[in-house]
């Protein structure tokens, strides 16, 4: 997974490069096509593709059927009960490529949620930096926790232990922009943190350092995951989250990535030649 | 353009160009309507005349200086009484409280005598409608600006001329207009009120000071390290009983070193002692669909070994204002936008938390000097784009600070102390050298064509002594309570006996008297009985000598009738008491107590004031043109913004132009 993970990270900086310096907009438009085509192509070849035209052609036949026979109780019964028919047979059309399409798709947000969901921190803007550790370990209070910072970054307070929710906690400020690592350190472990300061979040920006799951790992890519018997069990910085601008109403990345999509899918189902 | 504008332009322009009268044109002179002059009105609150001049001789204004040497410079004539309430709505009305309606901070309602506040009134909804636990109002209730005249920037609107006013005082709710406005003094905290900050300690004590707001303590338990509270916020209407709506926070301490985590529906910030936080959102919740957003800011006083957290009064968010603050209400948001979260009540300094010691001398500068910050921001914001009409815009810090910290610019101040003398002396100084600052990028703003006034509402001076107006009153025979003996506990006229009183004062320079057919009980038959008390309780407050001082602690005691005219007469307290230098009203007074001394020394914080006889405290006006009036009043500054484009007084308008000899 973590191969995976860094491979796709690289594609989707590779991909995002040329948005760097344009509106977000531009990105996740590109990103909305490419997810549009992507499903439009899945859907070609792994639905019934003559099983759901058939079944949307008897469903407008029933509807056609109510129009013409609207005096005739019986007949608008039994064509009602045709097109519930005919919309669980469409439905069972979309099972297939719906199942192909769910973890791809998936693992897609997930990844796109690193360029869409989160700001980079500011230069000049106080951040907090935070390390849960694992059950099995001293209380944090107790153990030696520290970090190492980059060059430009300054620890602005001693840590914040909390014991009772084995979580301590810094505040730092980044004092120029760009990518770096600050350094966790745990007695004798040193965990890698990735940190975006003054970037394009296009360019990735990577909240959570998750324990070795494939779960963990496939919600929060990005960062390479922690060792299971690391004495930390996540390392978190609080990137601010991000929000697509319309016009002054300031909404989830996924609601328009989602609305484009579907525009783009049924503007191009037609020379893709595909039945949705 | 509208017709009208056309031929008033054409004539002018016609008119000013056969007389050769060019440069004037150009430059905007007064009386003439052709183009159109840029106005720029710095309206600093409490600047005084006298500790201007001293400065600037000093060299210590130097583009106050500036902007005098290039114009001139005039005492302004404040209100009466000369509290900001009123002087700002002169200014804003162009004419006197006779005419706006604003007597004082505080009125009274002659049916209940109780004090009620003289700017706004809420007027709550309508019928409601219950279920279960739920209130639904079946119609929305209202702030009112109680305010009367039309302000000077719907007249300039009426004219085609565009205006931006951030902050004017007396302003709030906006009132309406097509013109970018900001409320400022009046605006109240989220609760409703002029501020109420909270403060969580396990070291309880209670609160005794109210200086400008006032503030709630929170006893709280330091639990492993552990606090839970929760900050109040509205009154929750749509609930039976209308419960305070609440948010909760929970403060994480480390064990050994001095810092701690906050976290606040979902946000979360570490404070190391002694520091502030930014701007907090918090959202009160009210019903499931509905709720109320704030902001405030949180300051870690101290861990151990006590634990003491201050929380500023909650601001009302203007990302989400949940009352009106602007005009159009776009523009708060747009602020917001553009500067993130930003003070919005109306006097933020807070004042209160350090009369009661919550905050000391230099946390509560601190705390100014932010807001200060965020003033100069927005300022500088509005006069990058200022290239047209008028711009006004408010700073407060001048009055809170000389408020505080007068005391250690007077040795012969009750509550001066010669160490803290030595820290804060120069800060009252320091704060006339930030004004001067504000002034300086104006000016290097301000083209050759744009009018540039620096204004005040009021001077300042010291308050060495309190008069306990309701005390004379009471040991004067004017004032009967129903047990004598009570009088040192009473307040809020508990124990008055109506039926036996004549006279009562209610906020910081009013008496009324208790008039048949106007008051609930009264006693006084208007006409010749009441003028004839009027004139006797007016001739003894002035022949009131003060044993400590030998001077006479109030200058003269103005009739009413006298002085105002206007349609707002009838709400005009009888009698307007105007102070001598070094005296106010004392603490317990306005808000109807009766303490056993009628005169006491201030041994408060809160040490500068400016509730004198209007002559001994004025104002200030500064402006980069000749000011020929020579004794300007605030209701003439109005008149003259008017005339810089040609434009009459409204009719109501009592001032004159500034322009124009008297």
């Amino acid at each position: 997974m973590q191969m995976i993970n860094a491979a796709a990270v690289s594609i989707f900086d590779f991909a995002f490069r040329p948005f760097l310096k344009l509106s977000p907009w531009a990105g996740l438009a590109a990103a909305a096509l490419l997810t549009a085509v992507f499903m439009l192509f899945i859907f070609r070849w792994t639905s019934n593709q003559a099983g759901v035209k058939a079944a949307k052609n008897r469903i407008k036949a029933h509807l056609l059927e109510m129009r013409l026979y609207k005096e005739q109780p019986a007949v608008i019964f039994r064509a009602q009960g045709r097109i519930l028919l005919a919309n669980l047979k469409y439905m069972g059309h979309n099972m297939r490529p719906l199942a192909v399409m769910i973890i791809p798709l998936v693992f897609i947000l997930a990844h796109l949620n690193t360029r869409f969901g989160y700001e980079a921190l500011e230069t000049g803007e106080p951040f907090l930096i935070k390390v849960l550790t694992a059950e099995t370990t001293a209380l944090p209070s107790a153990m030696d926790l520290r970090l190492d910072v980059p060059e430009g970054v300054v620890v602005e307070t001693p840590p914040v232990r909390i014991d009772d929710e084995r979580e301590v906690v810094w505040r730092l400020k980044a004092g120029k922009p760009g990518k770096s690592a600050i350094t966790v350190r745990a007695g004798s472990a040193s965990i890698e943190k990735s940190l975006a300061a003054g970037v394009s979040p296009l360019s990735g920006i990577f909240p959570r350092k998750m324990r070795k799951s494939i779960l963990d790992q496939f919600l929060y890519p990005g960062d390479p995951p922690l060792d299971r018997a690391s004495p930390v069990r996540r390392v978190e910085i609080a990137y601010p989250a991000a929000r697509m601008n319309l016009f002054g109403w300031n909404m989830h990345w996924i609601i328009p990535y989602f609305v484009l999509s579907l525009i783009f899918g049924f503007a191009l189902k037609g020379p893709f030649k595909v039945e949705i | 353009m509208k017709r009208r504008e056309f031929i008033h332009i054409g004539m002018g322009a016609a008119a000013a160009l056969a007389a050769g009268d060019i440069p004037a044109l150009a430059a905007g002179k007064p009386g003439k309507a052709g183009r159109r002059p840029k106005t720029l009105v710095i309206g600093i609150d409490g600047l005084d005349p006298h500790l201007t001049q001293v400065w600037m001789k000093q060299g210590r204004l130097p583009a106050l200086q500036k902007l005098v040497a290039s114009g001139g410079m005039r005492r302004l004539g404040t209100s009466l009484p000369p509290q900001s309430p009123v002087a700002w709505s002169d200014f804003i009305a162009g004419m006197g409280p006779g005419g706006h309606g604003i007597y004082d901070f505080i009125h009274r309602d002659p049916q209940t005598y109780m004090p009620i506040f003289s700017a706004t009134e809420t007027q709550g909804g309508g019928r409601t409608f219950r279920l279960g636990k739920y209130v639904f109002p079946l119609s929305g209730g209202q702030v009112v600006n109680m305010r009367d005249g039309r302000a000077f920037w719907q007249v300039l609107e009426d004219h085609g001329v565009p205006a931006v006013i951030v902050r004017m005082p007396s302003n709030y709710p906006p009132v309406p207009t097509r013109q970018r406005t900001f409320s400022g003094m009046g605006t109240p905290d989220i609760k409703g009120s002029y501020g109420i900050f909270n403060y969580y300690t396990n070291a309880y004590r209670e609160l005794d000071r109210e200086a400008g707001g006032g503030g709630r303590v929170h006893e709280v338990y330091v639990i492993g390290n552990r606090v839970e509270a929760s900050i109040p916020g509205p009154v929750n209407t749509f609930l039976k009983d209308a419960p305070e709506a609440r948010a909760d926070f929970r403060v994480f301490i480390d064990r050994d070193h001095p810092v701690a985590k906050i976290a606040v529906q979902g946000q979360e910030f570490i404070l190391k002692e002694k520091e502030w936080s930014g701007w907090i959102r918090v959202n009160f919740d009210l019903i499931p669909t509905q709720s109320v957003s704030g902001i405030c800011r949180f300051y870690l006083k101290e861990l151990r070994p006590k634990f003491k957290l201050y929380v500023s009064p909650v601001h009302i968010d203007p990302a989400r204002p949940a009352l009106p603050l602007s005009t159009p209400p776009s523009y708060a948001r747009e602020l917001s936008d553009q500067f993130g979260s930003f003070f919005t009540k109306g006097l933020p300094a807070d004042t209160s938390a350090l009369e009661n010691g919550v905050l000391d001398e230099t946390e509560f500068l601190e705390q100014d000097e932010d807001i200060l910050r965020e003033s100069l921001e927005l300022f500088e914001y509005e006069l990058n784009r200022f290239n047209e009409g008028l711009f006004f815009y408010y700073f407060s810090n001048a009055d809170q600070r000389q408020h505080m910290f007068w005391r250690f610019l007077d040795r012969n101040h009750p509550s001066y102390d010669p160490d803290l003398a030595e820290r804060y002396h120069d800060v009252i100084a320091d704060t006339y050298v930030q004004m001067d600052r504000a002034v300086d990028t104006a000016l290097r703003k301000a083209d050759k064509d744009t009018v540039v006034m620096v204004m005040s509402d009021h001077g300042f001076n010291p308050f060495r002594r309190g008069f306990n107006l309701n005390s004379w009153l009471l040991d004067s025979g004017y004032h009967r309570l129903t047990d004598s003996r009570k009088r040192a506990e009473t307040s809020l006229f508990m124990d008055t006996d109506w039926s036996r009183t004549q006279a009562y004062g209610v906020g910081l320079n009013s008496l009324y008297i208790n008039e048949k057919g106007r008051e609930r009980e009264g006693t006084v038959a208007p006409g010749a009985d009441k003028d004839r008390l009027i004139r006797e309780i007016a001739d003894r407050l002035e022949s009131i000598v003060d044993p400590a001082t030998g001077e006479r602690p109030i200058l003269r005691a103005y009739v009413s009738r006298d002085v105002y005219t206007g349609k707002h007469l009838d709400s005009a307290p009888d009698i307007v008491v105007g102070f001598n230098q070094g005296y106010r009203i004392a603490w317990e007074s306005p808000l109807g107590g009766f303490p056993e001394e009628v005169l006491t020394d201030n041994r408060e914080k809160w040490s500068g004031d400016h509730m004198s006889s209007p002559e001994v405290i004025p104002g200030i006006l500064a402006m980069n043109r000749p000011i020929p009036a020579e004794a300007p009043k605030l209701k003439d500054v109005t008149v003259s913004i008017l005339d810089l484009y040609g434009i009459g007084p409204d009719e109501d308008m009592t001032g004159r132009s500034v322009f124009h000899k008297e």
